[in-house]
């Protein structure tokens, strides 16, 4: 249970602990809401999946992302590359932002590029670089993006309450985000990817902007919520994902380098920055 | 799904958006300070709607059709340009990146863009309404005040009016080519094209030649004026600021009595609208393209070069408007000009430049004026670029950055 594994996820204030019982802290709820659908999706559901095959992505003579192929499981992926490696262009195709020039994406055997449809509805996107209405306050803009998703109305606002106490926005819910920090605002985010409970969620680069404490929660809850979903977690930042990521793709000249449990992809007691820049480095080499 | 609720939240964000902002309250404080002026004393030395000279008493009837005739002028013109912005903010504030990975389809979303562009010229519909009852009462020719008389051409003529100006300007959006600035000049073209078109057919304009309702109202007023004078000539219906008029003030105007096929005529305006806003959905994108990022790299350059400026400035603060690195920063300010400008543009500079060379006289200020339209395009950027991108804060803090830059 993600409250008891993590318990920073919960702040004292906020802490279950403090009236004995741990379930009434928001985090645990959102938790559990999370738990009790799961153990009902796998009551219905084969697991999910999604095969990327051959995907390409040209800006006229730029080479974005190449050939690109992968098979992506619940779980959390982390994507690491340098800036510039095409990662986000990546990010972009499978949140069906972006066509692709080449390749398929298949979701549960859906041809994704042709029918988006169905991964909309499943799906929580984080971008690199977003904004917000800045007359709007963080309610009115989650419930915005929540009618968007198709959620209903009457679902909406207890969904939006449990979220903005889970990123720690309470006390703003109601302020312009037009005065919001970096931070705060990345944290609006983060509670608009999770407003239709994904099944798949994509972030990229999560964790800018945020402080050390909020990086913390955000990583446990992520991990947490990676059991019956695909959560990819993009990167350039390697402590991000070290410890929660189940597999590690690396990404370089919108190529994929390499992709593997972290057991198999590091040298025995070799921290996943040192392997990142050893693979990178070899590659280089290489070529 | 209700498909009801995504697009009424999405025109509720946009109008909470729109309508919180200081630039709103001006555009409300504007339009009604305009509207004051729309309805002109005794002793003014303008008119703004004569039929042969004629001007009616201000009672309710008169006032509703001359105001709604000039509203119906203002707002199909300035209006477009107030709300063509609406999908533009979503794409360069990044919004649209998120919005693009929800379950709202293109249609859903258009429609709902071109609902919110509705409603904000219909809240400034509201604005002139509320001014033309505020006028009547003020100018005081008549006592007697009727609201339906006044409200009625306001629903019948500018309501369908704006909106198809809301459903254009969300076409504009969709299409690339008219996304820009060379959308603003052609609308404002296009405008003047059908309001002469318009307006050329007097009296008896087929409902799809007169969007501005203009003509339906006019038919009314002259018939009440040919009551009192068979004489009258209804080539001199005048609309707009008229200095210096004889001005007959014997008239009165009792009011719009419509017919039903009237009433439906100007109905088909709202499914014209529609039909725009479904056509310009098939445009819609998704925001598949990152927002402006010919742009975005213009701005970086620019930032990068006029911070590089800057920090080899060491000559005292009186020499630094015109000091030695003044030049770096025009040539700055230049090469973002033209920085990741189509080869195109020069080719149509170049024809332009062709154009004037070889034109007659006839032709010459055509030749001329339309040489000034085309630089205007990238002209118009240099006061909001800075906000526009965001590289205020590259920018700003650099040693009297708006003089110079103002200068440069």
């Amino acid at each position: 249970m993600w409250c008891s594994i993590n318990p920073s996820l919960s702040r004292p204030s906020e802490s279950a602990a403090d009236d004995g019982d741990e379930r009434a802290s928001p985090a645990c709820l959102v938790a559990d809401q999370l738990r009790s659908k799961q153990t009902r999706r796998r009551a219905v559901r084969a697991p999910m999946e999604i095969q990327i095959a051959g995907l390409c992505k040209n800006y006229r003579s730029i080479h974005a992302v190449r050939d690109f192929t992968l098979r992506l499981e619940p779980g959390i992926l982390g994507l690491l590359g340098p800036n510039g490696a095409g990662k986000s262009t990546l990010m972009r195709m499978l949140a069906t932002v972006t066509r692709p020039s080449g390749g398929t994406i298949h979701f549960d055997g859906t041809d994704v590029v042709r029918a988006p449809g169905k991964l909309r509805r499943i799906l929580g996107y984080l971008p690199q670089d977003f904004g917000v209405y800045p007359h709007l306050s963080a309610t009115e803009f989650l419930e915005y993006i929540g009618a968007l998703k198709g959620i209903p109305r009457r679902e909406l606002r207890a969904r939006i309450a449990k979220l903005l106490e889970l990123v720690n926005l309470s006390h703003a819910a109601s302020r312009p985000l037009g005065g919001f920090s970096g931070g705060m605002r990345q944290r609006v985010g983060i509670a608009q990817a999770l407003l239709n409970e994904p099944r798949l969620l994509i972030v990229d680069e999560p964790t800018a902007g945020l402080d050390p404490e909020e990086r913390v929660r955000l990583r446990s809850l992520l991990q947490e919520m990676a059991s019956d979903r695909i959560i990819i977690f993009s990167t350039h930042i390697c402590s991000d994902v070290e410890s929660v990521a189940a597999r590690i793709a690396i990404v370089e000249h919108g190529t994929l380098l390499a992709h593997d449990v972290p057991s198999r992809l590091l040298e025995p007691s070799e921290s996943l920055e040192a392997g990142y820049l050893r693979i990178i480095s070899g590659m280089r080499e290489a070529a | 799904m209700s498909r009801v609720w995504p697009i009424a939240a999405l025109v509720r964000a946009d109008l909470l958006e729109r309508t919180r902002c200081y630039q709103y309250l001006a555009t409300i404080v504007a339009t009604m300070l305009l509207g004051t002026l729309l309805l002109p004393g005794r002793g003014s030395n303008y008119e703004t709607f004569l039929v042969d000279n004629y001007r009616g008493l201000y009672n309710s009837a008169w006032v509703g059709a001359s105001y709604a005739l000039l509203s119906a002028l203002l707002l199909s013109i300035f209006g477009f340009y107030l709300v063509k912005n609406a999908v533009e903010r979503d794409r360069v504030s990044r919004v649209g990146e998120i919005i693009a990975t929800t379950s709202i389809d293109r249609f859903g979303y258009t429609l709902g863009k071109a609902l919110s562009n509705f409603l904000v010229l219909a809240s400034l519909t509201g604005m002139l309404f509320l001014t033309a009852i505020a006028m009547q009462l003020v100018r005081g020719e008549s006592k007697s005040l009727d609201l339906a008389q006044i409200a009625a051409p306001f629903a019948l003529a500018v309501l369908p009016l704006v909106a198809v100006v809301a459903a254009v300007a969300v076409l504009f959006e969709m299409t690339p080519w008219l996304r820009s600035g060379f959308g603003n000049v052609v609308y404002f073209f296009a405008w003047v094209t059908y309001a002469s078109w318009s307006f050329e057919a007097k009296l008896h304009a087929a409902w799809w030649r007169d969007l501005f309702g203009a003509n339906l109202v006019m038919r009314q007023v002259w018939a009440a004026v040919l009551r009192v004078d068979p004489h009258a000539s209804p080539n001199s219906i005048e609309i707009g600021a008229q200095a210096g008029a004889n001005v007959r003030h014997s008239f009165t105007f009792t009011g719009f009595h419509w017919a039903p096929n009237e009433i439906g005529d100007r109905l088909l305006w709202f499914a014209v609208a529609a039909g725009i806003a479904i056509f310009a959905a098939l445009l819609f994108d998704r925001f598949a393209r990152p927002a402006r990022a010919v742009e975005r790299r213009r701005s970086s350059a620019f930032a990068a070069r006029w911070s590089a400026a800057v920090e080899r400035l060491t000559t005292p603060i009186t020499d630094v408007i015109f000091g030695s690195d003044f030049g770096a920063i025009v040539l700055a300010e230049l090469r973002l000009l033209v920085r990741g400008l189509s080869p195109w543009w020069y080719v149509v500079a170049a024809g332009l430049w062709a154009f004037q060379l070889g034109a007659d006289a006839k032709m010459q200020s055509i030749a001329v004026g339309l040489a000034w339209i085309w630089p205007m395009l990238l002209w118009s950027q240099l006061g909001t670029r800075e906000h526009l991108y965001g590289t205020e804060q590259f920018v700003y803090p650099t040693l009297l950055p708006i003089r110079r830059q103002f200068v440069a």
